[in-house]
C-alpha cells in the first residue's frame, strides 16, 4: 500500500512535468507561429466547414473519391456513396484536391464556399496512374516490360454466365477460350498463344486466385460421360460478379518469374476489395436468364429419311427386311415424325442469381463482404440443375503510418451439379425421326414393345456432384527498414469433392431382364489440401534520375491429395441406390494419396532511368517432386526492357502523339504438368480380387529419366497513345518455342502400354502477332463511345523433330507444319464407272491404304481471332455489344457421319446422293451396312479432305443494355440490365457449332438474362 | 548497399535448404516392383490380377463384345448378330472386318497388355532373392500358361504376330512378325515349361487356378495345330486318365462348379455374382437387340438332344421364335450359387483324342470318345464312321457341344481346313479370312509389323 502511495505520488509528478513541459513546447509553438501566422494572415485566421458532392461527367455519384487539402494531404476524407463529403475547419483558402482512380485529378480552391460541388472527368485510359497486377509485384501500365493483358469488373459484370472464362472469350488479344460443353459446371480449353506442349494436359496455364495457385488439374473422376474428358474448371468455383479483374500473363518477361509453371501462361485473378467511403453500402444483384441451344442442325425428315432406308435396302439387293429395322419393316409408326432436338435438347433452360453485398471501412480499413446463390437448370429439362452457394470476404487495412499493410480474403464457394450420366446430343443426330413417343400415355417410359431403346433411359442415369472450396489469402507487408518491405503471402486452398453416378436398371431395355441386381452406383470422394508460403523481400529506392526496385522471395507449396471410390452394386430396390449399405457387393475401386511438394526461389530487379528506360530482370530456380530425384530443379529467368520513347525531347510536346513505347523480352519458363509419380517403378492396387486375393498390377512403363520441358519466349512490342488518350493501338510480335517436350510418347500395344512418359527433342514453336485498338471516337457531355478491337494471328509450327520418321509420331505430325495438322486421304469425288468415292492413290500400288496414301496435310486450326467491343453510354444508358470472329479450319460432319442408310438420321445435304442420273451427288448411295464396298470407302472417305472444311465464324457473343434510374431518398443506385450471350452466328460450317469442338457433347448456349441492380 | 547484402543473405538461406522440401512419400496405392516379389502373398496378388483381368476383359472372359466366345461365334456359324451399333461388332459378324474395326483393335490391346503383365509376373518372380523355388515355380509356371494361352489366341486370330518375353519398351516396340510356325513351336517350348513347373494339385479347392493337367491342355491343342498326332493323344490321355478327373454323365451338371470334369474355371469376383454367359446372351418378350443362336445351328440338333432342351433357351415375340444360349442359368448377381466360368473341361481331351486317333486312322480307337459325348447328350451311339465322314461328323458334334464356347468353332474349322466352306452361310466370306487384319494403328506406331495381312 505504501509503495502504491509512492509510485502513485511520483507518478503525478511526472505528469505533471510533462504537463508543464508540453506547456513550455506548445508556448514556444504559439511564439513561433503567430509570426508565421501573422504573415500568412488572413488564411488561418477562419477556418470553416465545407461539404459536396463528387460526380462523374454524367452526373452520376462517385464514392470513394479522395478528398484532400493541397498543402496538407494527411487532411481529408472520401466521399460516401452518394458521392457526397464533409471537411470541417478548413481554411477558407484552402485547396481541394479531389482524385479517384480513372479520373483526372481536380484542384479547387475553397475561397471561403462552405459548399464545393464538382464534377470529375474521367481519365480515358489514365496509363499513367493505372497499375496492372503481375503477380508477385504491380507495375504501372506505362512502366511495364511484359505483355499482361487485363480486363476489369466492368466489363465483365453482370453477365449471363457461371464462369468468367465465358465473360472474357474474345476480349483479350492472343488469348483463345473454347467452352468444353453447354452443360453447366465444366471446363474450358484455354490456349494462350498457342499450343506448347504435345501432351494435352500440358497446356493448361496456371491459375492465380488472389495470390493462391489453384490447380488446373480437375479432380473429378466420373464425369467423363457428360463434361468433355471429365474436364473441370478452377474458376468455376468463383462467381464472375466478385471478380475484380483478370490478368493474363504471356511473355516471358511476365512469366519468368513463375519459373517451371509459367509456360503456358499465368492467369491471375483479383477479387473485389472494399471500397471506403463513410456509409457503408448494401447491394442486391439479382437476375434471371434463359436459354437454349444456340444451333441446330437440318435433318432429314421422317419421308425423306424412310426413302433413304428403303433405296438402302434397295441398293444392296435386298427385298426383305430385318427384324430389327423397326423403322421400316412395319414396326414403328412410318407417319410418325419428332424433331429430336428439340425434344431431347430443345428444353429451356433457367439461370437465377442473387447476390448480396455489404461493403464500406475507412481510409485505413476497409471490408467486403458477398455472398450469392445461383441455380441453372439444363436442356435436357427432368429437374437436372447447377447450383452454386458462394460467399466471400475481404479485409484491408494500412496503418496509419503506411508501414503495415494487410490484406486478408476467403472464398469459399459450394457448387452442387446434378446431370444425366452421359451426353445424349449426338443421339439426337441420329435417332431416326419415326422412332416411337418417348413416354406412354400414363407417363412411363415408352419401350414399344422393346422394340425401342429410349433415349430418355439414359436419363435414369445420373451423375451428380458436390463440391465445397474455400481459399484463404494472406498478404502482409511491413516496411522494415526505410524502403525495405518484408511481406509475406500465404495462403490455404482446399477442396472437398463428392460424386455419385448411379446406374439403375431402369435405364436397360427391359427385354434383357435387367433386375435391381444389377443396379449400380460409383461413389467417389476426393480431397485436395494444398497450402502456400512465400516470404518476400522488396526494396524500392529513387536516387535523382535512377529508380530501382528489387524483389527477392521464396516459394514453398504442398498439395495433398485423397481420394476414394466406392462401387457398389446389387440393390433389393433403386429406392435405395444412394446408400451403398444397401449393395450387395461392395468394392473399393481406388484408394489413394498422393503429395505434391514445390520449392522455388525467384527475384527480380526493375531498373529505371528517367522514367524513360526500363530494365527488368526476373528469374526462379525451381524444384518439383514431379520429376526423378536428379532433375528435380532447374533455373529459368527473363530479361525485359522498354523505352518510353515519348519522353524523349523531341516528341515530348507531341500534339499528337502523347504515349510511345517500345519493350521486349526474352527469356525461359517450363512446364510440370506432368501428374504425381510418374518417375516410379511401382505395382498399383486395383479394386478387382480373384480368389478371395486382392490384386497388383503394373502401373506404367518405367522411365525415371525424363526432366523438365522449357519454352523461351521472345518478345518485342510496341504501345502508342494519341490525340490525349483517346486512342491507343499497339502491337505485338512474339516467338515462343518449347523443347525437351515431355509427353507420353505413344508406343504400339505390343510393349504393353500406350505410351511411355518421357522428354523428346521436339521443338514446337509458337509465334504470331497480336493488335490491339482501343478508341474513344465520341466524347461528348452525355454521350461517350468506346470502341475495342483485338486481333490474333498465331502461328504453330513443329520447328525440329529429329528422328520423326520411323517414329510413332510420323503419321501424326510434319516437321514444318503446325502440330494440328491431320494427314487426310486426298477424296477425289465419286466414280462414275461404280459409284464408290474415290481417293488419290499415291504409291499406285492399287490400294487405299495408310500411311502411304495419306499423304494430304490438312491444317486444322485456327488462322486468325479477335473481338471488337463497343461501348456506349447516353445519359444514364449503357449499351455495349462484342463480336467475336474466328478463321479457321476443322473438321466436319462428315467425319462423324455414320454410314448413310443405315438406322441413323443424316442431316439434309445427305439428300444429294450420287446416281447415274445425278452425277453431281455429294454423296455415295444408301447403303444399308452390308455393303463392304461402300463400308470400306467410307472409312476412307472420313479420315479424307472432305472432312475438314472451312469452320470460320462471327458470333454476336454478348450484348448488354443497362439504365441507371433517377436516385432518390435512401437508395443510392438503381441499375436495370438485359444481357444476351451467343445470340447470333454467322458461319458457313457443316456441323452443329464452329466454335466448338467436343463432339458428341452440348454445345455452348444462347442466353438471355434480366436483371436489378441496387444499392442502398 | 547494407540493403542489397541483406537480400542476398536471405537467397542463400532459402536455397540451402530445399532439397528435402520436394520429398515425397510414396503414394499409398503403389507398391514398389521389386517389393511386390519379396514375399509370395504380394507376388500372387499380382498373378491374382492377372487372372482378374482374364476374367473381366480378355480374349478367354466368358461372353462379350471383346472376346473370342462371342465374336467367333458370330464371326463362324454359331451366333447371329443384332445390334444396330456400327462399332465393329457388326462388320465382325458379317465379315467385313477392316484394319480399322475398334472391336480387333480392342483384343489385340488388350491381349498384348496381358502379355507384358504376365511377363513382369515371370521376371519378378525369376529373379526375386526372396520367394522359394516352390513358390517361383507355382508362379511362374502359372504366369508362364496363361501368356501362352494368350499368344495361342493371337496366332489363331492374326497368322503371324510379334512374339516377345521382354520388358524392355524400346525392343518391343520395334518388334518384327514371327510366322506362325515359329510362333507354334516356341509356344510348345513354353507350354512344356510351364507343365514341368506347375503340379498336378490344384492350389484351391475349385479348381480357379491353373495346373500342370490345364497346361497338357493346351499342349494338346497346339499338338493338334503342329499335326503331332501322337503326342496329341498321349498328352489328352494323361488328362483323360488322371484320377482328378472323372467325365460328367449328367448334361445339367456340366457348367456346375463343383464338377469333377472342370481343368479350369474362373471365379467370379464376388459371391453370388452371375457369369458373364448367363447374363450376356440373355433376352426375353421381345425381338433380338443382340445375339441370337443362329437358326442353322439350332437345327443342326436332333430334337431328342438332350443339349438343345437343356442349353438352349427360345424366346417368343410378336409371332417369331428366336434361340438363346443358355449353358449357364444364373444370370442375377447375388442369386449364383453353383455356376463359375468353365473355360477347360474333360470334353475337351476327349474331342482332341479323337481326332488324333483318326488322324492315324485309328477310328475304331476314336469312336468311343465321340460316343460318350452323344450318349451324355441322349443320342444313340455312333457305330462306324471313317475318314472324311468322320472329320465332319466330329466337327458338327464339337459345334454341338462347345458353341459359344472361348472360339472353339473357329479354331476348329481353321485346324481342320474347313473354314471357308463357312461361304455357304456367310456371304461376305473371302479366302483370306482366315486371319484378322493387324490393327492399323499399330501398323502405324510400329511400321516393322508391316506388311498387313494378306487381302486387307
Amino acid at each position: 500500500m505504501q509503495n502504491f502511495k509512492s509510485y502513485s505520488s511520483a507518478l503525478l509528478r511526472r505528469v505533471s512535468q510533462i504537463v508543464n513541459g508540453l506547456d513550455r513546447t506548445l508556448k514556444l509553438l504559439v511564439i513561433f507561429c503567430i509570426p508565421i501566422l501573422l504573415f500568412s494572415g488572413h488564411a488561418y485566421a477562419q477556418t470553416i466547414n465545407v461539404s459536396g458532392r463528387v460526380t462523374d461527367q454524367n452526373n452520376q455519384s462517385l464514392p470513394g473519391v479522395n478528398v484532400v487539402l493541397k498543402e496538407s494531404p494527411s487532411i481529408g476524407t472520401i466521399t460516401e456513396a452518394s458521392g457526397r463529403y464533409f471537411l470541417d475547419d478548413v481554411p477558407s483558402d484552402a485547396i481541394l484536391s479531389f482524385s479517384f482512380i480513372g479520373f483526372k485529378t481536380l484542384e479547387i480552391p475553397v475561397n471561403g464556399r462552405s459548399l464545393v460541388d464538382v464534377q470529375l472527368q474521367e481519365d480515358i485510359t489514365t496509363l499513367s496512374e493505372v497499375t496492372v497486377n503481375a503477380g508477385y509485384y504491380t507495375v504501372k501500365e506505362r512502366e511495364r516490360t511484359g505483355s499482361i493483358s487485363s480486363v476489369a469488373a466492368k466489363e465483365i459484370e453482370n453477365q449471363p454466365v457461371n464462369n468468367v472464362l465465358s465473360a472474357v472469350q474474345g476480349r483479350m488479344a492472343g488469348v483463345n477460350i473454347t467452352q468444353g460443353s453447354g452443360v453447366p459446371g465444366g471446363g474450358y480449353n484455354i490456349q494462350i498463344r498457342g499450343v506448347n506442349s504435345l501432351r494435352r494436359t500440358g497446356n493448361y496455364p496456371m491459375y492465380i486466385i488472389d495470390g493462391v495457385p489453384v490447380s488446373a488439374e480437375s479432380s473429378s473422376s466420373l464425369s467423363g460421360a457428360i463434361l468433355p474428358r471429365g474436364e473441370t474448371s478452377p474458376l468455376n468455383a468463383l462467381n464472375p460478379n466478385d471478380i475484380e479483374s483478370i490478368e493474363i500473363l504471356k511473355d516471358a518477361d511476365a512469366t519468368a518469374i513463375y519459373g517451371s509453371r509459367g509456360a503456358n501462361g499465368v492467369i491471375l485473378v483479383t477479387t473485389k476489395k472494399g471500397k471506403a467511403g463513410s456509409k457503408t453500402i448494401f447491394s442486391i444483384n439479382s437476375s434471371y436468364g434463359i436459354s437454349r441451344i444456340a444451333n441446330k442442325m437440318e435433318l432429314m425428315n421422317t419421308e425423306q429419311y424412310l426413302e433413304m432406308r428403303r433405296q438402302a435396302y434397295v441398293n444392296d439387293g435386298r427385298t426383305d427386311y430385318p427384324a430389327n429395322a423397326y423403322d421400316v419393316n412395319g414396326t414403328w409408326d412410318e407417319n410418325r415424325y419428332t424433331d429430336w432436338q428439340d425434344e431431347l435438347i430443345g428444353e429451356t433452360a433457367t439461370n437465377t442469381n442473387i447476390q448480396l453485398s455489404v461493403n464500406g471501412g475507412s481510409q485505413t480499413t476497409r471490408f467486403l463482404i458477398s455472398g450469392s446463390h445461383n441455380e441453372q437448370s439444363t436442356v435436357y429439362g427432368k429437374g437436372f440443375k447447377y447450383k452454386t452457394n458462394n460467399l466471400s470476404w475481404n479485409l484491408n487495412h494500412r496503418s496509419k503510418d503506411n508501414k503495415f499493410t494487410l490484406n486478408a480474403s476467403t472464398l469459399f464457394s459450394d457448387q452442387s451439379n446434378n446431370l444425366v450420366q452421359s451426353d445424349i446430343t449426338s443421339k439426337t443426330l441420329i435417332l431416326s425421326p419415326n422412332a416411337p413417343a418417348l413416354y406412354q400415355e400414363d407417363g412411363s417410359l415408352n419401350w414399344e414393345n422393346k422394340t425401342f431403346n429410349n433415349p430418355v433411359a439414359a436419363y435414369e442415369a445420373t451423375y451428380s456432384s458436390d463440391v465445397k472450396t474455400i481459399n484463404l489469402n494472406m498478404n502482409i507487408s511491413y516496411e522494415l527498414l526505410p524502403a525495405v518491405y518484408i511481406k509475406l503471402n500465404g495462403g490455404i486452398n482446399q477442396q472437398g469433392s463428392g460424386e455419385l453416378l448411379l446406374s439403375p436398371n431402369t435405364r436397360y431395355n427391359p427385354a434383357f431382364g435387367i433386375t435391381p441386381a444389377r443396379s449400380s452406383a460409383y461413389k467417389s470422394q476426393n480431397r485436395l489440401f494444398s497450402y502456400l508460403v512465400e516470404p518476400q523481400l522488396n526494396y524500392k529506392q529513387k536516387y535523382g534520375d535512377h529508380e530501382i526496385d528489387l524483389l527477392a522471395g521464396s516459394t514453398y507449396q504442398q498439395r495433398d491429395k485423397t481420394s476414394l471410390q466406392i462401387f457398389g452394386y446389387g440393390f433389393e430396390s433403386n429406392a435405395l441406390i444412394t446408400n451403398l449399405e444397401a449393395a450387395n457387393t461392395v468394392s473399393v475401386q481406388n484408394d489413394a494419396k498422393t503429395e505434391y511438394r514445390y520449392f522455388a526461389v525467384f527475384g527480380r530487379v526493375n531498373y529505371q532511368y528517367k522514367k524513360r528506360y526500363i530494365v527488368n530482370l526476373t528469374g526462379r530456380r525451381d524444384g518439383s517432386s514431379r520429376f526423378g530425384t536428379n532433375n528435380r530443379f532447374a533455373s529459368f529467368g527473363a530479361v525485359g526492357a522498354a523505352w518510353l520513347f515519348s519522353e524523349e525531347n523531341f516528341l515530348k510536346n507531341s500534339t499528337w502523339l502523347n504515349f510511345g513505347k517500345l519493350r521486349a523480352s526474352y527469356g525461359t519458363t517450363g512446364n510440370d504438368l506432368i501428374g504425381d509419380y510418374q518417375y516410379l517403378d511401382t505395382y498399383t492396387l486395383s479394386s478387382t480380387s480373384y480368389g478371395g486375393s486382392s490384386s497388383l498390377y503394373p502401373s506404367r512403363l518405367y522411365n525415371p529419366y525424363f526432366s523438365w520441358e522449357k519454352t523461351t519466349k521472345l518478345e518485342v512490342a510496341l504501345e502508342t497513345g494519341f490525340l490525349n488518350d483517346r486512342m491507343h493501338f499497339s502491337a505485338v510480335w512474339y516467338r515462343n518455342r518449347s523443347g525437351n517436350q515431355l509427353v507420353g510418347i505413344p508406343l504400339p500395344a505390343t510393349t504393353g502400354f500406350n505410351s511411355i512418359q518421357a522428354n523428346l527433342p521436339a521443338t514446337v514453336e509458337n509465334k504470331g502477332t497480336e493488335f490491339e485498338l482501343n478508341t474513344t471516337p465520341i466524347q461528348a457531355k452525355n454521350f461517350r463511345w468506346v470502341s475495342d478491337f483485338n486481333i490474333s494471328f498465331p502461328d504453330n509450327k513443329l520447328v525440329e523433330f529429329p528422328g520423326i520418321e520411323g517414329s510413332t509420331y510420323a503419321n501424326s505430325y510434319e516437321v514444318g507444319y503446325p502440330v494440328s495438322i491431320k494427314k487426310v486421304y486426298n477424296y477425289e469425288g465419286i466414280d462414275p464407272e461404280t459409284g464408290l468415292y474415290t481417293f488419290t492413290d499415291y504409291n499406285e500400288d492399287g490400294s487405299i491404304t495408310s500411311p502411304d496414301d495419306n499423304q494430304v496435310i490438312e491444317d486444322v486450326g485456327i488462322k486468325y481471332f479477335g473481338g471488337w467491343t463497343n461501348q456506349f453510354t447516353y445519359k444514364r444508358w449503357d449499351f455495349s455489344f462484342l463480336f467475336q470472329f474466328v478463321k479457321q479450319r476443322q473438321s466436319n460432319y462428315n467425319a462423324l457421319m455414320l454410314n448413310p442408310g443405315t438406322m441413323n438420321n443424316q442431316p439434309v445435304e445427305v439428300l444429294d446422293v450420287w446416281s447415274e442420273s445425278n452425277p453431281d451427288g455429294r454423296y455415295m448411295a444408301y447403303t444399308s451396312g452390308a455393303d463392304a464396298q461402300k463400308n470400306k470407302v467410307l472409312r476412307y472417305f472420313k479420315g479424307s479432305t472432305a472432312t475438314i472444311s472451312d469452320a470460320s465464324f462471327i458470333r454476336l457473343k454478348n450484348i448488354q443494355l443497362s439504365y441507371r434510374l433517377p436516385v432518390y431518398k435512401k437508395v443510392q443506385d438503381i441499375r436495370l440490365y438485359v444481357q444476351g450471350q451467343n445470340l447470333l452466328t454467322f458461319t458457313d460450317y457443316f456441323g452443329l457449332d464452329p466454335e466448338f469442338f467436343s463432339t458428341g457433347f452440348l454445345p455452348p448456349l444462347r442466353t438471355w438474362s434480366f436483371g436489378l441492380q441496387l444499392n442502398f | 548497399m547494407k540493403n542489397i547484402y541483406l537480400l542476398f543473405c536471405f537467397g542463400v538461406f532459402l536455397l540451402t535448404a530445399c532439397d528435402e522440401l520436394v520429398d515425397v512419400d510414396a503414394p499409398t496405392n503403389q507398391l514398389g516392383t521389386e517389393q511386390v516379389f519379396e514375399s509370395p502373398e504380394t507376388a500372387n496378388a499380382a498373378l491374382a490380377g492377372l487372372y482378374a483381368d482374364l476374367r473381366d476383359g480378355s480374349v478367354i472372359t466368358g461372353a462379350g463384345f471383346y472376346t473370342a466366345g462371342t465374336l467367333m461365334a458370330s464371326y463362324t456359324d454359331e451366333l447371329d448378330c443384332y445390334t444396330n451399333d456400327q462399332d465393329g461388332i457388326l462388320d465382325i459378324y458379317r465379315n467385313l472386318q477392316q484394319e480399322t474395326n475398334t472391336v480387333i483393335s480392342n483384343i489385340w490391346n488388350t491381349a498384348y497388355g496381358q502379355v507384358y503383365y504376365a511377363n513382369s509376373i515371370i521376371y519378378g518372380a525369376t529373379h526375386s532373392t526372396k520367394l522359394s523355388d516352390t513358390e517361383k515355380n507355382q508362379i511362374t509356371g502359372e504366369a508362364l500358361l496363361i501368356r501362352s494361352l494368350i499368344y495361342f489366341y493371337l496366332q489363331q486370330f492374326f497368322g503371324d504376330i510379334p512374339y516377345t518375353s521382354s520388358l524392355d519398351y524400346e525392343y518391343n516396340r520395334n518388334l518384327t512378325k514371327t510366322d506362325a510356325t515359329a510362333v507354334l513351336e516356341q509356344l510348345e517350348t513354353d507350354v512344356t515349361e510351364a507343365a514341368s513347373l506347375l503340379e498336378d494339385e490344384y492350389r484351391d479347392s475349385e479348381r480357379i487356378h491353373l495346373n500342370r493337367k490345364a497346361a497338357q491342355l493346351l499342349l494338346a491343342r497346339i499338338y493338334l495345330l503342329r499335326e503331332e498326332w501322337e503326342l496329341a493323344e498321349q498328352t489328352a490321355g494323361t488328362i483323360i486318365e488322371s484320377p482328378l478327373y472323372e467325365f460328367e454323365e449328367d448334361i445339367n451338371e456340366v457348367f456346375h462348379k463343383t464338377g469333377k470334369h472342370i481343368l479350369w474355371q474362373l471365379q467370379p469376383e464376388n459371391d453370388g455374382d452371375a457369369t458373364e454367359e448367363a447374363s450376356f446372351y440373355y433376352f426375353s418378350d421381345a425381338a433380338p437387340s443382340a445375339y441370337t443362336l443362329a437358326p442353322d445351328l439350332v437345327n443342326s440338333f436332333d430334337n431328342n438332344d438332350l443339349r438343345k432342351q437343356e442349353w438352349i433357351a427360345e424366346v417368343s415375340f410378336d409371332g417369331e421364335s428366336w434361340y438363346r444360349p443358355f449353358k449357364y442359368k444364373n444370370k442375377d448377381n447375388g442369386s449364383n450359387d453353383n455356376e463359375y466360368s468353365v473355360i477347360f473341361r474333360l470334353a475337351e481331351p476327349y474331342f482332341i483324342m479323337a481326332e488324333a486317333l483318326i488322324k492315324q486312322n485309328r477310328q475304331n480307337e476314336a469312336l468311343p470318345y465321340l460316343n460318350a459325348i452323344r450318349e451324355r447328350a441322349g443320342l444313340t451311339a455312333l457305330t462306324s464312321l471313317s475318314g472324311e465322314d468322320f472329320i465332319n461328323e466330329l466337327l458338327a458334334e464339337k459345334r454341338r457341344e462347345f458353341f459359344t464356347e472361348f472360339g472353339h468353332r473357329f479354331l476348329d474349322l481353321k485346324r481342320t481346313g474347313y473354314l471357308n466352306e463357312l461361304r455357304a452361310v456367310k456371304t461376305n466370306w473371302e479366302d483370306y479370312m482366315q486371319v484378322w487384319p493387324l490393327p492399323q494403328n499399330e501398323l502405324l506406331l510400329n511400321p516393322n509389323l508391316n506388311p498387313q495381312n494378306t487381302g486387307y
